[in-house]
């Protein structure tokens, strides 16, 4: 009688461990996801800190920020216009947001990240920037939307907690209002004006 | 008067002339002359309440009040002058000369702190222009906040939004007939400063009045201001030696709805 109720507690134990395994992917939200999720953000952090403005563009994913940006546009857009897009966008940004983050960082004391909270192929995390300016101490708190591809993590958005996310302002000031005016080709014609005017090659 | 009572009367003035001319003579000398030692004792009551009955309680008030506060009058003296920071010590120069005589003078007014209706004139504007000012405000720094952001970004270039105040400030720099953007009572052209000297009488008391005024012309001309300035009476409204075209003084005098105001003619500081 002894070995049919071991089985029956093993069985059962076994059914147990299968149905938890089999809701766990399941949950909306999961928090952590590692080192994997916390490196294209570091890496982000680090490389502008440092002016390696080439290596910073690489850990933010283009396509999904050109998709953000261009909303319905992003699919009349052929191939080579994304692509175009994603080249101008990440120029100009490099030349306009980086040397500003920069100048913050020079008084950079510390940086405290949260762990992520992962929903599938999107993640997001926190980060609290403390800086220490001339006159006062303050605190800038950060999260990153961050997105898995092919080539693993990499940041897609940022916000300022308080504010709207970069690329909803940028969206609703800038990339919005031009392609309202005069479609995909306008936007590209004033993105390579500006590009020649603030980074020239 | 029955015709043979008056035809007696006649008779005997007719008697007494034919009688004693020369008595009648010097009798209507007397009269006159005593007429006219009378008449020169007769004075002019300019003050209303006088001729009013003493006896009604208003008056008593009003009388009470004159002792109290020194009635309604005041003098007013206008500087003139191009240079506004000179204008204005002379001013504090002649405010102080005429604070000092308190035999004369109870208080002189010239400028009134405005510092504190200037922080706090949102209590005095409009709510519409409240909502305004806001939104202009908000407007403004929503901008700055914009483009402080490290995250700034700009395809097309655009310009720092402006905050231009200077309509709101317009209509509410005035609060009365009181300019708020200075302490002094000023003229918008900055050339003129008024000073109200009120004396320790009441104003309806002419002789004093104007014994006063007639000291004041001759202190004022005797004034020598911070720099050297001098005071010249003018109120010609003609162009200052200096060259300068200043407008009439007189011009700028605020309307007088009190009848009991004197204004000796404005002064014009000379600098």
């Amino acid at each position: 009688m002894k070995r049919p109720r071991r089985l029956i507690r093993l069985l059962a134990a076994t059914l147990l461990s299968a149905a938890a395994g089999a809701v766990a992917p399941r949950a909306a939200h999961a928090t952590g996801g590692g080192e994997a999720i916390e490196k294209p953000v570091r890496t982000l952090i680090s490389a502008v800190r440092y002016g390696k403005d080439s290596l910073a563009l690489g850990s933010l994913d283009g396509e999904r920020q050109a998709q953000a940006l261009l909303a319905a546009d992003f699919d009349k857009a052929s191939p080579a216009q994304r692509a175009e897009f994603v080249m101008l966008f990440h120029r100009l940004f490099a030349a306009m947001a980086f040397p500003k983050i920069r100048a913050d960082f020079q008084h950079l004391e510390t940086i405290l990240y949260e762990p992520a909270t992962v929903a599938g192929d999107r993640a997001e995390m926190g980060s609290t920037l403390v800086i220490l300016h001339p006159m006062k101490k303050q605190e800038i708190k950060l999260r990153y939307a961050l997105a898995k591809g092919d080539k693993g993590w990499k940041v897609v958005d940022v916000t300022i907690v308080g504010d709207k996310s970069m690329l909803t302002n940028i969206r609703n000031d800038q990339v919005g209002p031009i392609l309202k005016e005069g479609g995909f080709s306008l936007l590209l014609e004033l993105m390579r004006k500006r590009a020649a005017e603030i980074s020239p090659k | 008067m029955p015709e043979k009572a008056r035809q007696r009367v006649a008779s005997a003035w007719a008697g007494l002339l034919v009688r004693r001319p020369g008595g009648v003579l010097a009798a209507l000398l007397a009269v006159a002359a005593l007429s006219a030692w009378a008449s020169s004792r007769l004075t002019i009551n300019t003050n209303q309440l006088d001729l009013i009955s003493q006896d009604l309680r208003q008056v008593k008030d009003v009388k009470r009040v004159v002792e109290m506060v020194g009635g309604a009058g005041h003098l007013i003296v206008a500087l003139r002058g191009s240079d506004e920071r000179t204008l204005k010590a002379v001013a504090d120069h002649v405010a102080g000369e005429l604070s000092r005589d308190t035999a004369h003078v109870r208080s002189v007014t010239y400028k009134v702190a405005t510092e504190w209706m200037r922080a706090k004139a949102g209590l005095f504007m409009e709510t519409a222009d409240l909502e305004e000012l806001r939104r202009r405000v908000t407007a403004k720094l929503q901008d700055v906040v914009k483009r402080a952001s490290p995250f700034f970004f700009e395809i097309r270039k655009t310009e720092p939004v402006k905050l231009e105040l200077a309509d709101l400030i317009d209509k509410y720099r005035r609060i009365g007939k009181k300019s708020i953007t200075d302490d002094y009572y000023i003229s918008d052209d900055r050339q003129m400063i008024l000073l109200i000297v009120k004396p320790l009488w009441d104003g309806n008391e002419l002789a004093k009045t104007g014994a006063f005024v007639d000291a004041l012309r001759a202190r004022l001309r005797a004034t020598r201001g911070p720099s050297g300035a001098r005071l010249i009476e003018d109120y010609s409204g003609k162009p200052d030696p200096d060259g300068r075209d200043e407008p009439d003084a007189r011009d700028h005098h605020p309307a007088h709805g009190n009848s009991r105001c004197r204004c000796p003619q404005p002064t014009r500081a000379e600098m």
